[in-house]
């Protein structure tokens, strides 16, 4: 039987006590995580790096005041999200202003009634066309997606990462899929960028 | 029998999600309209659940490593240098004070200061005064004294500038 892997709470722990083996544990842990979540927002490879080596050393920094007894993967998210917000503002390519806005009736009307061009597509080919589309959805939804979908955080997670009630983010991800829909039946495809699958 | 209304977006995104809802789980074995809609939405939810992650540079995780280990490394040095800094900044503050009332005290002997506020208050006198006088009056100051006050406020004064930024963390910040 293979040893449980130590909780991310027991590893900080760990390193709280003096350990710096449990922190490397934590960085191997989090690192191809944050710089994705990093990149899907930025779309920059060195920011990316940037992001994910500030938001450890953040860590580092606040480590007195971090509590192990509350969930360490949100914190370290929201972490990343600040300061893919920061950079945003920096850059001004990134828009993060409309973080809670939303247009009030974006998804009234019934989407992909007719059969679209996307559906011929092979499995491989419609995640290309997918991601490239995540691409041109505004900040708020590419965040919210790449939360639930690539990293698996829960609705309840998403909310606290992104600092929104509950029902805004459902209403985000529900929205940011329509989008991606639409966009899939009226876009043509995006030119892919160098760290593309 | 068929009812009439169409599922809205959100029964369906919540169908794809929950699966439980009864009544549209009635209506899509009847409307081929949702089904078909329904279909494309679980599509394109299999395929984002399935989207892969950027290609993470392979190095990443060990300059990081690398960087906060130097970082904590730093931290723990700046920790341990700043009781040395504190008390050499103090005895340095006790030296400044002990070399300026050394001097006070050596001006006040000698007229010096007796001489200056006199011309403070009467400037026209400096021209009653020869060249000589002047310069033996210059020669009465206690050069040593003033010069070991100097340097010992000085040393203070950069001493305590060190320790104020060793007691203030460093800004993590990186380029």
């Amino acid at each position: 039987m293979l040893p449980m892997e130590p909780t991310d709470e027991t590893l900080l722990a760990q390193y709280k006590q003096g350990d710096p083996r449990a922190f490397r544990a934590l960085v191997e842990r989090y690192t191809a995580p944050l710089y994705n979540f990093a990149f899907r927002l930025l779309g920059d490879a060195m920011e990316a790096e940037n992001i994910t080596q500030e938001t450890f050393l953040r860590v580092v920094g606040a480590l007195d005041r971090i509590r192990t007894d509350l969930p360490f993967k949100p914190y370290l998210f929201r972490i990343a999200l600040n300061l893919c917000r920061d950079a945003g503002r920096k850059k001004r390519a990134v828009s993060f202003d409309d973080w809670r806005a939303d247009s009030p009736h974006a998804d009234e009307v019934m989407l992909d009634d007719a059969p679209a061009l996307w559906e011929q597509m092979a499995d491989e080919e419609l995640r290309a066309e997918l991601h490239a589309a995540m691409e041109r959805l505004p900040a708020r939804y590419r965040a919210a997606l790449t939360l639930r979908y690539v990293e698996g955080f829960s609705y309840a997670e998403i909310a606290q990462i992104l600092n929104l009630p509950l029902n805004t983010v459902r209403t985000h991800l529900r929205r940011a899929k329509q989008q991606l829909r639409t966009m899939l039946r009226t876009a043509p495809p995006a030119p892919r960028g160098p760290n593309d699958e | 029998m068929m009812s009439e209304k169409h599922l809205t977006n959100e029964q369906i995104e919540a169908y794809i999600e929950q699966g439980l809802d009864a009544w549209a789980h009635e209506h899509l074995a009847v409307c081929a309209r949702c089904r078909a809609r329904t279909a494309r939405a679980q599509r394109v939810e299999t395929a984002l659940q399935t989207l892969p992650r950027a290609e993470t540079p392979r190095d990443l995780a060990a300059r990081i490593c690398a960087v906060i280990e130097l970082r904590v490394a730093q931290e723990e040095a700046r920790r341990a240098r700043m009781p040395l800094i504190a008390v050499a900044t103090f005895f340095s503050a006790l030296l400044a004070v002990w070399f300026g009332l050394e001097m006070l005290f050596v001006l006040e002997d000698n007229g010096a200061l007796y001489f200056a506020s006199l011309l403070a208050s009467q400037p026209e006198l400096l021209s009653t005064y020869s060249f000589d006088a002047v310069f033996a009056l210059i020669e009465l100051l206690p050069i040593g004294e003033i010069a070991l006050t100097l340097f010992a406020l000085l040393t203070a004064l950069i001493l305590a500038q060190q320790l104020v930024e060793t007691a203030r963390p460093p800004a993590l910040a990186f380029k």
